[in-house]
């Protein structure tokens, strides 16, 4: 299913129609093609936590 | 003698601390060079010869002295043009920064000139490391010493094309999506992303906070495990950074690869992508060789590149955009066309497909992870193909994203590119030597093994030649 990107007003107005099309199909094509396959409860951030980070003083 | 400029750190460390070298003397024969030559290949944004000669000429001193001398002790290196070194510039070679003075190192700055190694210049870059080659920013792109009408690889394009022009023996660079491998791959060069968290970040200038990763380029494995040991290390003012202890990563060079198991990643280049012939029949005859010097490889499957890609870009360019957010509405008009177009679609990105990325991350370093519980190595291809023209700008946006790097960005796993010969034009070619996490003595291992019994890394451009337009 395609998921349908947009570029924010603010950022579109200073750069103009053509760019702002070509950044949304590109941004809507990168978020169609990302794996969601994910389970309810799995977090995102453990992959950060390496066991062996200390506590930073 | 080896001419000077072709000296690797190692060799130059041991010919100064016998006093059979001056570091005066290296870097004044690195500076003619670089004088002579790199208003061909462009790869300074700053240099600064008489700072590095004075501090070559206390150098000396210290070994006249009997001084303890570190393990870089009068080696001349480069940093890419985002990592920090105070009172340098940091462009990020972009007009937005084109006056940032940056008023302290870098950590690995730091670390690196406290290992005695004397700071030469600041290298080209992709704009912010992600944009290029570009040619509408304020200093043109470095080019490729094999051939400077050739893609240096990048974004790191300067610390590659530097090393292996003979400018140094040792430069720095960055890899978000494989940007030290990829100039690695490209000039026939060692380039390390280690295991994120291991090198810290702190003072260079983020692309995407949780991919990352600053890594050393060489000519040689022995260089590259030196220079690794000297930037590594816990460091309070980078979140990432690991607090694990440093090892000697050259302490298993010698070892071989006798009995080791090694899995080999095929259809990321036979089917996902299709590689080309000569890059393939390189890599081929490499993991043979690796056979013939004892090692076990064996064939392996994991989903296929496009899927680490697409969670790469998510991440990658939600975290520049949070980044850039207030320029881009700002002073969009200040970028680089390259980089406004690439930055551009993560500002339609919303909080849940990110969310959905981070996530998706965390299962493919899981079975990523899982497969090292049954193999000590992963081998696979860098680029699918070699070099292209670096003028031709349709053919980059075709060819640029043709690799194997972003895999081990998302997972977080070391990856070292490792030079496999050259193709029918002379230009390098490469594979990745990828380990568990914390284990870069087994890359390096690997690396050398292959190295002894191969000429590739000896192998130096005549820059007489590559020179010319």
């Amino acid at each position: 299913m395609m998921e349908k990107r947009d570029i924010p007003e603010s950022i579109a107005t200073l750069i103009g129609p053509k760019k702002t099309d070509e950044a949304a199909k590109k941004a809507s094509d990168m978020a169609s093609k990302l794996d969601r396959n994910n389970s309810w409860w799995q977090e995102p951030s453990h992959v950060f936590r390496a066991i062996t980070w200390a506590i930073k003083s | 003698m080896t001419e000077l400029h072709w000296l690797s750190a190692l060799e130059a460390v041991k010919l100064i601390k016998n006093k059979k070298l001056s570091p005066v003397e290296l870097t004044d024969a690195l500076i003619k060079r670089i004088d002579k030559y790199d208003k061909h290949f462009d790869t300074f944004i700053s240099f600064r010869p008489e700072q590095a000669l004075k501090e070559a000429r206390i150098a000396e001193e210290g070994v006249m002295k009997g001084d303890a001398l570190g393990p870089l002790h009068g080696i001349p290196f480069g940093l890419k043009d985002i990592i920090d070194a105070k009172g340098w510039n940091t462009t990020a070679h972009s007009a937005l920064l084109k006056d940032n003075v940056a008023d302290k190192d870098a950590f690995v700055t730091g670390k690196l000139k406290e290992a005695g190694a004397i700071l030469l210049g600041k290298l080209s870059t992709h704009e912010f490391a992600l944009g290029g080659p570009s040619f509408d920013l304020p200093w043109p792109p470095a080019r490729n010493a094999w051939n400077r009408k050739y893609f240096p690889g990048g974004s790191s394009s300067g610390s590659g094309a530097a090393v292996a022009a003979g400018f140094l023996p040792l430069a720095l660079g960055s890899d978000t999506g494989g940007s030290v491998r990829n100039p690695a791959s490209m000039n026939g060069l060692l380039g390390i992303k280690a295991t994120y968290g291991r090198v810290s970040r702190s003072g260079v200038i983020p692309l995407s906070f949780s991919l990352d990763h600053v890594g050393p380029l060489t000519r040689t494995t022995s260089d590259n495990a030196l220079a690794l040991s000297v930037i590594s290390g816990w460091d309070k003012n980078d979140p990432a950074s690991a607090d694990v202890n440093v090892p000697n990563f050259g302490e298993d060079l010698d070892r071989g690869v006798s009995g080791l198991k090694i899995g080999l990643i095929r259809h990321f280049y036979t089917k996902d992508l299709i590689a080309c012939d000569e890059m393939v029949n390189a890599l081929e005859a490499a993991i043979t060789k690796l056979e013939k010097s004892g090692a076990v490889v064996e064939e392996i499957a994991t989903r296929p590149l496009q899927d680490f890609a697409a969670c790469n870009r998510v991440i990658l360019l939600s975290e520049a955009c949070a980044i850039h957010k207030d320029w881009l509405k700002s002073r969009p008009e200040d970028y680089g066309e390259s980089l406004l177009s690439r930055l551009l679609p993560g500002t339609a990105l919303t909080a849940v497909d990110y969310v959905e990325a981070i996530r998706t991350r965390a299962r493919y370093t899981q079975e990523f992870n899982e497969i090292f519980h049954k193999f000590d190595a992963i081998i696979t291809i860098n680029n699918m193909e070699a070099a292209f023209p670096i003028e031709d700008s349709a053919l980059c946006e075709k060819i640029y994203p043709r690799q194997a790097r972003t895999p081990f960005n998302v997972t977080g796993n070391p990856a070292l590119a490792v030079p496999i010969g050259f193709n029918s034009e002379g230009l390098p070619l490469s594979m990745q030597v990828i380990t568990p996490q914390f284990d870069e003595i087994m890359a390096y291992r690997i690396a050398a093994s292959f190295e002894s019994n191969t000429e590739w890394t000896k192998h130096h451009p005549d820059l007489d030649e590559t020179s010319v337009y």
